[in-house]
């Protein structure tokens, strides 16, 4: 791929940064701003781009793993029982060999997602107080564990005041501790 | 994930944030927004001032305002008849779609109610549903001042990080009895709130009338399925708490979001009353202590919105107040925010530049990317609770 894709939004910020900006009138403040907000944005995307599959790869294996796990969790009344059926068949037609864009496997996430919170909502209106508790603890687990992934993925946005808590993005991409998929294999 | 408020029966919404939300829908499909001219700006005051009974109406210097990123906002002078000399006024005008939907007609009858007790912008004018300006919108006197020091600058988004440095120990004590005075204020007794509903006292009303209201937005603006967003929701109606005594709450009092002078350190003027409603007063101090709206100061202590320490905020509150702070009321209400923080941003500012439907798309964004900080919040004060989940 040439010229490929790091070089080119290096190109745009260089532009950016070194042509347009400087010719930004000191009295058009908004302008200056839109324009530091484009750098910002494309200085996050050269550190993004080339792990985005990868990046969302985790994230289904991720919900995948939540789905599987309160759906053999699952106990109580026709509405637990119901969603968790839902995501039993769902998880029967999940394709062998996932998607190869970004876009498609957000898809697949999106609609196990879709299925996870059925089965949340009915927990609360009929699922045994076990399952509930075992619930709460199961998404809980999984947010930690995808929400250190998307803080980390993030972190240039310099919005997060624990971000020195945070992994570099090779390591949360490459490490079992960021994976919700791993530690629900382990045990 | 289109649906109307008004098919959602049994739910408690203050009437009319239900009608501000289905007009967002409406409003939603008119888009991509662009951001206003100045000479748009003009026009279309002009035209307001007109239908006013204003004459002889001169508008200049309107100049956009940076930052807001909910609202567009710009400064201008009038001039018109009854003036002896031109003044200075902002507008605020709502763009098609922001990180979060509000109601100027209730943000004017606020400041009207409150002018003279409290440090607010005096209102001009207010037109509800954008019929002259073409969008809804509210016009205040223009108050001078700085939202964070001028030695800052550009340091930071919509307020969020900023550090007071010396200012801090000037504004903290202001910043406090503010709080507690606005906590204490009566005067809604006789005042013209007509848009806003009072929670039942000794009730679950004042935190269900927040939890349906945002998660009504949640439904709406849902661009795809977050657990923890879903799980809260059950969460908070589950452990919804009895509020004894509902009082005025601003819902957005923090670092960014009042104006003070330099050198002298004296608020003039708190800003941003959109999500101001009646509540629990927990409700503004657990959105005071969120983590994204204070810093780290250079012994390595956290400070409260770049203030103060959480401990000595709590205990100085108190001891102005007379109030009790329950601590597992308090945790209920950071929350509760960090809920509805994580719904701004992973939802309406999503959706909102998916669709190309604010002046600051790139700015939207980009607070949209902080969603999971507010995630990580809510996980980490559900598991303090855990021994009573079950």
């Amino acid at each position: 791929m040439l010229p490929d894709i790091s070089n080119r939004i290096n190109n745009l910020s260089k532009a950016l940064e070194t042509v347009i900006m400087p010719a930004i009138p000191t009295d058009n403040s908004f302008a200056a701003e839109q324009a530091a907000l484009m750098l910002g944005h494309l200085k996050m995307l050269d550190q993004q781009w080339d792990f985005a599959y990868l990046y969302e790869k985790g994230s289904f294996d991720n919900m995948l793993a939540l789905a599987t796990r309160i759906q053999q969790l699952a106990m109580g009344g026709t509405e637990s029982k119901g969603a968790a059926a839902q995501i039993g068949a769902l998880l029967a037609s999940l394709p062998e060999i996932l998607p190869l864009t970004v876009n498609t496997v957000n898809d697949l996430t999106k609609s196990l997602g879709a299925a996870v919170d059925k089965l949340i909502a009915a927990a609360y209106k009929d699922g045994s107080a076990e399952f509930k508790v075992a619930m709460l603890n199961s998404v809980l687990d999984y947010n930690h564990i995808q929400c250190t992934r998307e803080r980390t993925w993030f972190k240039a946005n310099n919005l997060d005041p624990d971000v020195r808590d945070l992994p570099s993005m090779d390591e949360m991409l490459s490490s079992e501790k960021f994976s919700y998929f791993a530690a629900c294999d382990a045990s | 994930m289109d649906m109307k408020i008004s098919e959602i029966s049994n739910t408690l919404i203050e009437p009319r944030m239900a009608y501000i939300l289905e007009r967002k829908l409406r409003r939603s499909k008119l888009g991509p927004y662009k951001p206003k001219t100045a000479a748009e700006i003009e026009q279309s005051l002009k035209q307001l001032f007109e239908a006013e009974g204003m004459s002889e109406i001169a508008i200049s210097g309107v100049k956009r305002m940076t930052g807001g990123a909910s609202k567009e906002q710009f400064l201008f002078q009038l001039q018109h008849s009854g003036l002896a000399a031109p003044q200075g006024y902002v507008l605020r005008m709502d763009p098609l779609e922001g990180i979060v939907e509000t109601c100027r007609l209730r943000e004017a009858e606020l400041l009207q109610a409150l002018a003279g007790s409290f440090p607010v912008p005096e209102i001009l004018t207010v037109d509800a549903e954008g019929d002259l300006l073409g969008s809804p919108g509210l016009i205040t006197g223009f108050v001078s001042g700085v939202t964070k020091p001028t030695s800052q600058e550009g340091q930071s988004v919509s307020g969020i990080g900023s550090s007071y440095g010396h200012y801090a120990e000037l504004i903290a004590p202001q910043f406090l009895n503010i709080l507690v005075k606005l906590h204490s204020w009566q005067g809604w007794v006789n005042a013209a709130l007509p848009n806003y509903v009072i929670p039942r006292a000794n009730s679950t009303e004042a935190a269900l009338y927040q939890v349906n209201l945002w998660a009504e937005t949640w439904q709406q603006d849902c661009v795809e399925p977050v657990p923890m967003v879903t799980l809260t929701e059950q969460w908070l109606r589950e452990n919804a708490p009895i509020c004894k005594e509902p009082c005025l709450v601003h819902c957005d009092y923090r670092v960014g979001n009042f104006m003070f002078e330099e050198p002298s350190g004296a608020i003039t003027t708190i800003l941003d009353w959109e999500l101001a409603h009646f509540g629990d007063f927990h409700e503004d101090l657990a959105w005071i202590l969120q983590k994204l709206f204070g810093t780290w100061n250079a012994q390595g202590e956290f400070l409260v919105c770049g203030l103060m320490e959480r401990e000595k905020f709590i205990s100085e509150y108190q001891c102005l107040s007379g109030r009790e702070i329950k601590p597992n009321v308090l945790r209920y209400y950071e929350v509760l925010n960090a809920w509805k923080c994580a719904i701004m941003d992973l939802s309406s500012a999503i959706i909102a530049g998916q669709r190309a439907n604010n002046h600051q798309d790139l700015l939207i964004t980009w607070l949209g990317s902080a969603g999971a900080v507010f995630l990580d919040q809510i996980e980490m004060l559900i598991r303090e609770e855990l021994p009573n989940v079950a």
